[in-house]
């Protein structure tokens, strides 16, 4: 198990330093200090916030910014105060002499209106009102970084390979296979590119309908930063040069049999393409191996799912035999490799003609069914890799 | 418009220290009608022309707009007589106006509905038709983003090519489809008309009272639970500044989402207003609506719960690129102005601190949500805009305010 960090150190991938989570405030308070002796902030800063053109070349993101540099050109991460600040020494006894020193200074606390005061800043006690435009809440998706980081490097030993060819800067549409029931996929490949790359790069997954109208769901994956698909999400967030992730096979994907994994369906309408031709955005194939496993999906059974608002209800060894017990996944062994960039030019005259779009598609989907292939053939043992 | 006088009126002489000065009579402005002038956004709009003295101003309302300046006049006018269509169009005949404003709309749910679809949907009608009859080129229409509706499946930013596609019983939200609509209608049928169609997010400022304002300021609400949408909130003055920025540019003509930068969780939201979230499962929180509705203690009537749940946020990239609109405020800018002024300042919420985010998010969108297209040169028609208020000005804009709902 311990073998895999040394395998990534020896082959010369950055380690992720530990995280600090503050020093995205730290890196923003010194512009801020800047800015404010600059004079009024959007004359000051405007010319810096320009992007640097998307590298043709895959290999010019290496070779022309060494690591540091690398750092140093990354956008500034959001700025997100969490309203309630950190307690150090465990939650409820922070929390009671806080709240006993706030009501000696301020008796208008232990009035109704300080209660629900109270109840609410608890409820944002690990939440900022400082959101960008798609409401990603970055204290809130902190919190949950500890267990996706468990999943990544413990449970499903994750290889990331080909970091080099997701641009530090700018721009980029990752174009992944989608499998595994629950899209952890989804999950690993943010943190992959959160932990390992060297721009720390926060990816903005485009994710189905079904988790923007589900309860809990819904401000859960608004907070972890992820956007409904949809072109106008996708080319807004391409337009602030982000990095976002699309799985074209969609809910087709998702809900795959096992007997059919690893074979990708078809890549919905073409609507990734399209984004790329109007952004300009080099699509970045991402072959996820190990996913498709994590969950044998035996049977489907769309008729239970379908009255509850699912869109298909698996049946797999463990679920729904063991019940809650049944949708903890295997832990298998991971590959995730970026592939080379495929860089098309500007053109949205050509994304209105559907057949192009169409085959374009295809060519994307055989370089990803390739990719995943020779994998495949590669990888060993299910559960070691070996 | 800018149609400057001197050319139509008639020179006078006056003799002075033996020299004959020519002078011109003052040139005649363009006159601006404004229907539902002594409403809540009527008044500031009327307020705000008569500062500027550009515009001559009529106002069609039932009473004079409160704290107007002398010279704007009022004619009385009600919208919700059958007839009221003759009537607009002997008042028009009589002023003739170059531009017609119209803002009288009822912003919140009424239980009188058809009082309310009489007045939104019905006065536009009137208003409308007279205007084609009378032959007034020029036409603004407030409206709201509400008529695109919440929809679990809407982007997140709604432009304004976006089908409406309200919930078909919602009739507070339909009637101003239907309004717009009538717009539309007489668009077509007067090709050189120019109509503007200004949708304004959900107003909230300190002085704000609709039903939005006041479900957030109540003591608790009940939400729906594990849902938590984003909402936006438009300052009034922003509001005004969009109808100023539409009045001086003639030429800019359609449907343009006035909206400000920024979301905030309504969740958010009712921290800062201090009100207690009770969550209900959304099946449950309808029929509690409804119910409280049909009892006379709700806000909104059970259907606009969905406003609740799903998404509604316009984008206001157009109006910012063609009419040159700039909020000055964020959403979340607004809301702690207008929690502070509902509340104080003191407790266990620290509106300084709060303040502090506000500011920081602030420099968060300048740098970093706004797309990078809004370097583009704004239009050389609207007036030049101040930078960015500097924190301390707003804040007294804020104390001000708050004075003034003191007073």
């Amino acid at each position: 198990m311990s073998e895999a960090p040394r395998r990534r150190a020896a082959a010369g991938t950055p380690a992720a330093d530990p995280d600090d989570p503050f020093a995205g405030s730290k890196l923003m308070s010194v512009n801020l200090e800047e800015a404010r002796a600059a004079g009024p902030p959007r004359e000051a800063a405007a010319p810096t916030r320009r992007p640097a053109a998307v590298p043709r070349r895959p290999s010019e993101h290496l070779t022309a910014r060494p690591r540091a540099a690398a750092r140093e050109t990354m956008p500034d991460r959001p700025f997100a105060p969490s309203l309630v600040p950190k307690l150090p020494n465990g939650l409820l006894p922070a929390l009671l002499g806080e709240a006993a020193r706030l009501a000696e200074d301020n008796p208008r606390i232990t009035s109704p209106r300080g209660l629900v005061d109270f109840w609410n800043l608890f409820q944002h006690r690990s939440r900022t009102l400082d959101l960008d435009d798609f409401g990603f809440d970055e204290p809130a998706a902190r919190t949950w970084r500890p267990l996706f980081e468990f999943l990544y490097r413990v449970w499903w030993r994750v290889t990331a390979t080909g970091l080099e060819n997701v641009p530090g800067t700018g721009r980029a549409l990752l174009v992944a296979n989608h499998s595994g029931v629950l899209p952890w996929d989804g999950a690993m490949v943010k943190t992959g590119l959160r932990l390992e790359h060297p721009g720390r790069r926060e990816a903005r997954m485009l994710i189905l309908d079904m988790f923007t109208t589900l309860p809990f769901l819904q401000p859960w994956f608004r907070e972890m930063g992820e956007v409904r698909a949809c072109p106008e999400n996708g080319e807004r967030l391409l337009a602030r040069d982000e990095l976002v992730c699309v799985f074209p096979e969609g809910i087709k994907g998702v809900g795959k049999l096992f007997r059919d994994r690893y074979r990708l369906a078809r890549f919905g309408r073409g609507g990734f393409i399209r984004l790329a031709l109007r952004t300009g955005a080099p699509i970045i194939p991402v072959a996820v191996v190990g996913a498709e496993e994590i969950y044998p999906n035996l049977v489907r059974l769309d008729f239970v799912g379908r009255p509850i608002g699912l869109p298909y209800f698996p049946v797999t060894p463990f679920f729904p035999a063991l019940g809650l017990l049944g949708t903890i996944p295997l832990p298998t062994k991971w590959w995730i490799e970026f592939g080379r960039p495929i860089v098309f030019d500007r053109r949205p005259d050509i994304a209105e003609r559907p057949m192009i779009v169409n085959e374009l598609a295809d060519k994307v989907r055989t370089t990803l069914q390739t990719m995943i292939d020779s994998r495949l053939a590669r990888r060993g043992d299910l559960f070691t890799g070996e | 418009m800018g149609e400057t006088g001197g050319v139509r009126g008639v020179k006078g002489r006056r003799r002075a220290g033996g020299r004959v000065v020519d002078f011109a009579p003052p040139p005649r402005r363009p006159k601006v009608v404004v229907t539902g002038g002594a409403g809540p956004l009527g008044a500031r709009f009327v307020r705000a022309v008569g500062a500027r003295e550009t515009h001559e101003l009529v106002v069609f309302d039932l009473v004079p707009p409160p704290e107007a300046p002398p010279d704007v006049r009022h004619r009385f006018l009600d919208l919700n007589l059958p007839h009221a269509d003759g009537t607009v169009y002997k008042l028009l005949e009589e002023e003739r106006p170059d531009v017609i404003v119209h803002l009288a709309q009822i912003r919140s749910p009424s239980r009188h509905t058809t009082y309310v679809h009489e007045l939104n949907a019905i006065g536009s009608l009137h208003v409308l038709s007279a205007a084609g009859e009378a032959g007034v080129q020029r036409l603004i229409l407030g409206s709201t983003t509400l008529v695109y509706g919440a929809r679990g499946d809407n982007p997140n930013f709604l432009t304004e090519e976006h089908p409406l596609r309200p919930d078909p019983q919602d009739h507070f939200v339909r009637d101003f489809v239907e309004a717009e609509g009538h717009a539309r209608s007489h668009a077509r049928r007067h090709p050189d008309a120019k109509v503007t169609v200004l949708r304004f997010a959900p107003f909230m400022s300190a002085d704000v009272r609709d039903y939005r304002a006041r479900s957030l300021a109540a003591p608790f609400a009940v939400t729906l639970m594990g849902y938590d949408p984003l909402i936006q909130a438009l300052h009034t003055d922003d509001a005004v500044q969009a109808l100023l920025l539409a009045l001086d540019n003639p030429s800019a003509t359609g449907v343009f989402n006035i909206a400000p930068e920024g979301v905030l969780p309504i969740s958010s939201a009712r921290l800062l207003f201090g009100s207690l979230p009770v969550p209900v499962p959304h099946g449950l929180a309808y029929a509690l609506y409804e119910a409280a509705w049909e009892l006379g203690v709700g806000l909104m009537p059970g259907i606009h719960a969905h406003y609740l749940r799903y998404l509604c946020i316009a984008d206001n990239r157009k109006a910012r690129r063609v009419l040159g609109f700039a909020p000055r405020r964020t959403t979340l800018d607004v809301m702690l102005e207008a929690a502070r002024a509902r509340r104080g300042g003191s407790g266990l919420l620290d509106f300084g601190k709060l303040d502090e985010i506000a500011r920081v998010a602030d420099f968060h969108y300048d740098f970093r949500v706004k797309p990078p297209g809004r370097a583009a040169p704004p239009p050389a028609a609207p007036a030049p805009e101040p930078a960015r208020p500097t924190r301390r000005s707003r804040r007294a804009a804020a104390d001000e305010s708050l004075t003034e709902v003191a007073s």
